[in-house]
């Protein structure tokens, strides 16, 4: 499902970024990426979501080869994988409703589809009560709920996650990571990158460690 | 046709949530639009008028006090061949007299009942040219009519306020090229101060472009509901300017028709015509669009979102 074989990123100065990456996730798994801030776990998701292209090696992830990947296909790829931020990434100014339908909305699905299946994300999530209030208004755990709905409503194959508990107290974050879990368990490859050990040590998960961008 | 009512959604959005930054916007495209929609009207209403001061130019050409009776419309004949001449009327010596008696009265009143005035004047003919001078080209030909017009036989000379008509002429040169330059410097800095202003709010509103980037909308998508907003802005901002153009116009006309003097001039003056109204409309959509365009091509990359995110 996702997959790296000897990549380098080196940005101008020079940085080494990521060196010798190899790695893959199968299908369904759910993996944990390590490391402390400025290793390297960021450059690695910016690839994923193809918001970056390595120096060198291969990046395939849902079928699409994201060393080569022509900018008009970018969008259509990004709509294969669901992505979640630390700082959520929501629309202010839009209700709960209207920022988990977008998505579906840039797909082209038909109103009625997209009202019912909005609506079962939202009770997935737990925030059908709160479908119609303002983004302004929530907690910081009901808007990365929000967001990881956003993520998942158009059923992707992958979703990635990159420090999804960053900004949430230990027992949001235990919500979160319980949601991504069962996310996970509905067959959903799962990737998520954060530098709280406390919190991977709970989840008998695979992890992998990066550090100076080489994985341990 | 759902996408404009998604678009106008967007646009009434965005306005509901940076109501501060699209009111400034507004105001911005509105005060350069009305400055240039006031430069464009006073422009042609100077040109208007300048042209009517043209309009009245004529060529006088005074008979031969030898020339007969008889050969004078054989001669009038020969003027009104001539090339751009429009109507010769012929003044005999006496109706010159009567003319000038008449536009002396006022200041020597005795003038009208002096016996003892003789008359100075010859016959002549007052030719009305088409078209009128409103160039130094037209100003050429003129010359070279008058020299025609001269080198017809029983004329004895040609008078058409020469120095006058070069003024004239030169000043209608010099008013057109410097409105000219004066209007291109304004629309350059118009379009400066637009675009400035349209980049500072759709800049405001980065983060929505990059999270449309994030969840796989396409380029079109994501930059048409800034173009719809941005002609929108324009198309308002282009009406209110005119508004305030006819205002201001129309009180300025209202100070100038109570003075006496003025008021000929008063008369004069017209607003914008009705294709021109439109044509200012539409080139204000346009720049509203252009301007929106221009930005959001330069943010909707592609790649918006990596510029947030650290290594």
């Amino acid at each position: 499902m996702i997959s790296f074989s000897h990549v380098y990123k080196t940005y101008p100065g020079p940085v080494h970024a990521l060196r010798d990456i190899t790695v893959e996730i199968q299908k369904g798994e759910f993996l944990f990426l390590t490391g402390k801030s400025g290793a390297g776990k960021t450059t690695l998701f910016r690839m994923i979501s193809a918001f970056d292209k390595p120096s060198s090696g291969q990046v395939q992830v849902a079928g699409y080869d994201l060393a080569a990947i022509r900018a008009n296909e970018v969008p259509f790829y990004r709509r294969k994988i669901g992505v979640v931020f630390q700082d959520f990434r929501l629309l202010r100014g839009r209700s709960v409703f209207e920022n988990v339908a977008l998505p579906l909305e840039i797909r082209g699905d038909r109103v009625q589809g997209l009202n019912r299946r909005v609506d079962d994300m939202l009770d997935h999530v737990g925030l059908i009560l709160k479908k119609n209030a303002p983004i302004e208004q929530l907690s910081g755990g009901e808007q990365q709920r929000v967001a990881i709905a956003r993520a998942l409503i158009h059923q992707p194959g992958v979703l990635i996650a990159d420090e999804p508990t960053g900004n949430l107290d230990p027992q949001m974050s235990e919500e979160i990571m319980d949601l991504l879990d069962r996310v996970n368990a509905q067959g959903t490859t799962v990737f998520v990158a954060t530098h709280d050990h406390e919190l991977v040590r709970r989840r008998a998960k695979r992890v992998v460690n990066i550090d100076a961008g080489h994985l341990r | 046709m759902s996408w404009l009512s998604n678009d106008l959604k967007s646009f009434k959005r965005s306005w509901l949530h940076h109501t501060g930054m699209q009111l400034a916007t507004l105001s911005v495209l509105t005060a350069t639009f009305a400055v240039v929609a006031l430069v464009l009207s006073l422009g042609l209403n100077v040109n208007r008028i300048l042209a009517s001061w043209g309009e009245t130019v004529q060529i006088t050409a005074y008979l031969d006090e030898n020339v007969a009776a008889d050969k004078v419309s054989g001669i009038q004949s020969q003027l009104e061949k001539l090339p751009s001449v429009e109507t010769v009327v012929h003044i005999p010596r006496e109706v010159a007299t009567q003319n000038f008696k008449s536009q002396m009265a006022s200041y020597a009143p005795d003038l009208l009942t002096d016996s003892d005035f003789e008359n100075p004047f010859p016959a002549s003919f007052r030719i009305n040219l088409k078209g009128g001078v409103h160039t130094e080209q037209d100003f050429a030909a003129l010359e070279k009519i008058a020299a025609a017009v001269g080198k017809v036989e029983g004329i004895e000379d040609v008078s058409y306020g020469q120095t006058w008509v070069k003024s004239y002429a030169s000043f209608v040169n010099a008013i057109a090229a410097s409105g000219g330059v004066m209007v291109l410097i304004l629309l350059a800095g118009g379009l400066f101060v637009v675009s400035n202003s349209i980049r500072a709010s759709i800049t405001a509103r980065r983060e929505e472009i990059e999270i449309l980037e994030l969840i796989g909308a396409t380029s079109s998508m994501i930059r048409r509901p800034y173009i719809v907003e941005g002609a929108a802005m324009g198309f308002v901002a282009a009406l209110i300017a005119l508004g305030l153009c006819f205002g201001i116009q129309a009180w300025q006309l209202s100070l100038v028709s109570k003075n006496l003097e003025l008021a000929r001039l008063a008369h004069q003056v017209t607003y914008l015509g009705p294709a021109l109204t439109l044509a200012f409309v539409a080139c204000g959509t346009f720049l509203g669009a252009f301007g929106a365009w221009a930005t959001v091509r330069r943010i909707n990359d592609g790649w918006s979102a990596l510029q947030r995110q650290s290594t």
